[in-house]
């Protein structure tokens, strides 16, 4: 019994980080400045594009302070700046931003938070992550697929109108 | 009204719907950018593609229950005239295009040029759409003895070809205003419009074999670019100020002097057809003499955004000729069609 009870804690001391890892993949926490204010954002890492992504945010100190969430796309992203929605949580000094990214890359969620102490801003860097790429050439061959359908149907509609003009011709003129 | 008259007529409503829809998406991407898949634009753009869509599959189920003459068989299941297949075709190319076109945003970013594979895909599906428009009121031409209203539909589904050539080669204009082939740098405007306004054109004369039919479809391609031209910016204006938008640049959408001056400036091209049209009866001619003055308008509309080489221009201007020809000829082949075919 008392090896079996050896096993189990060996096993378990084996798997925890593991499981531990497994567990917590793709979730963060991290904190940041923002003036007077530290601010813990738990958030999934990568956030998938064009999918709400939900920011859990944690504000220190707790005094009521208002807060604003702006995303910025960031170096070599081709977007524009967009708005996210800010929702005061049900404990004091937690909120919950919810941001969409319409573009994969890097991108920036940027708080703003005005309160008793003083107002300052912390900017989260975001990796926005995409479904597979395809390659340019593929995008292009499918892109371009129905004008090969087009010029076949145009290839058929020559012939139609060689054989309509014959068999005008052949038809005879009333007088 | 046939119920093809009315199936006919029901797309081409939806097809301008779908026409105001892109010119302000066209408009909007220009001077706000794209932050959504459902922007205001793509909900115009995308109802009246399923406004067409729906109209679309009545018309072929309703002609595959009632078997009238003049039909076309698919699996010897659905009978419809052969424009209705035509247009569910290009109907389900757009709809497929849509969501790649999201996803390639997702990839490669929001304002990806025109010339991108999914927008080139859906621009190609608009344009057999249109084709097919056209080929469902022939039909009703043929059978109707050349009504002139049956006529004048006709010929303004026709005119929406040459408003979607016009869309596609719109990048030629400043974005990528030549082509290289091998050593060679060539001015793409030309060409492009030297072929669209041949084949428009071309089959426009044919279809109707009286005078100034290329003019005539011309002009209403030209009326309704212009009226659009004129609208999308205030539509973007409107809509910005609902939805707390900012512009690209500090004065906002505006009407473009080209977006008139080009659709007004084909005109001339298109008397040039209809001239030599009805004196030698020929498209491959007709469009070789209207590849001339499209040409030179082509050439002269990519000189007002961006500088370009002589050469590339020169080397433009020589293959607009051939191009002018070949979519002369295309296009005498297919209002050969439209004229002579019953089905």
């Amino acid at each position: 019994m008392s090896r079996l009870a050896a096993a189990i804690l060996l096993a378990a001391a084996l798997l925890a980080p593991a499981l531990t890892r497994v567990l917590a993949d793709g979730v963060r926490t991290d904190a940041y400045r923002a003036g007077p204010y530290t601010v813990g954002v738990t958030r999934e890492d990568p956030v998938q594009v064009g999918r709400a992504a939900g920011f859990e945010l944690s504000l220190e100190p707790a005094d009521g302070a208002e807060l604003a969430a702006i995303t910025l796309p960031g170096p070599g992203t081709d977007a524009r700046p967009g708005r996210a929605m800010t929702t005061a949580g049900w404990r004091p000094g937690t909120y919950e931003v919810t941001a969409t990214f319409p573009v994969r890359g890097a991108w920036v969620l940027l708080l703003t938070v005005t309160g008793g102490a003083g107002r300052g801003q912390a900017a989260v860097p975001v990796t926005v992550a995409a479904p597979g790429a395809i390659p340019q050439w593929l995008g292009w061959a499918i892109g371009l697929s129905p004008l090969a359908g087009l010029t076949a149907f145009l290839a058929v509609q020559v012939r139609r109108a060689r054989r309509l003009r014959s068999e005008r011709a052949r038809r005879p003129n009333p007088v | 009204m046939t119920l093809r008259l009315g199936v006919a007529g029901t797309l081409l409503a939806c097809l301008l719907v779908a026409s105001a829809g892109l010119a302000w998406d066209i408009a909007w991407h220009t001077y706000i950018g794209r932050d959504a898949f459902l922007t205001p634009p793509h909900m115009v753009l995308y109802g009246g593609v399923a406004a067409a869509g729906t109209a679309g599959l009545t018309g072929l189920l309703l002609e595959s229950w009632r078997r009238a003459p003049g039909t076309v068989s698919l699996a010897g299941v659905l009978h419809a005239p052969l424009g209705l297949f035509v247009t569910g075709s290009g109907i389900l190319t757009l709809v497929l295009a849509a969501p790649l076109d999201n996803y390639w945003h997702e990839l490669y970013g929001l304002d990806v040029t025109l010339w991108a594979p999914f927008h080139v895909m859906g621009l190609l599906g608009g344009l057999v759409v249109i084709i097919g428009i056209v080929y469902l009121f022939a039909v009703e031409l043929a059978r109707s003895g050349e009504r002139l209203a049956v006529l004048a539909a006709l010929l303004f589904a026709w005119s929406a070809a040459l408003r979607m050539l016009l869309t596609i080669f719109q990048p030629a204009i400043f974005h990528s205003p030549t082509t290289v082939l091998g050593p060679l740098d060539v001015l793409t405007l030309p060409v492009g419009l030297a072929f669209s306004i041949a084949i428009v054109g071309a089959g426009a004369a044919e279809v109707t074999d009286r005078r100034l039919a290329a003019t005539v479809t011309t002009a209403m391609a030209a009326a309704v670019a212009i009226a659009l031209a004129f609208a999308a910016p205030g539509l973007v204006r409107w809509a910005a100020a609902a939805g707390g938008y900012t512009f690209y640049t500090a004065a906002g959408p505006e009407v473009q002097r080209l977006d008139v001056l080009l659709p007004l400036g084909l005109l001339v091209p298109a008397v040039c057809l209809d001239g030599v049209h009805r004196l030698v009866g020929s498209g491959f001619a007709a469009g070789a003499a209207a590849a001339v003055p499209a040409a030179a308008l082509g050439a002269w509309t990519v000189a007002q955004s961006v500088p370009v080489a002589a050469a590339a221009v020169a080397l433009g201007i020589a293959l607009a000729l051939p191009a002018g020809a070949a979519g002369g000829w295309l296009g005498a082949q297919l209002g050969t069609v439209w004229r002579l075919g019953e089905r």
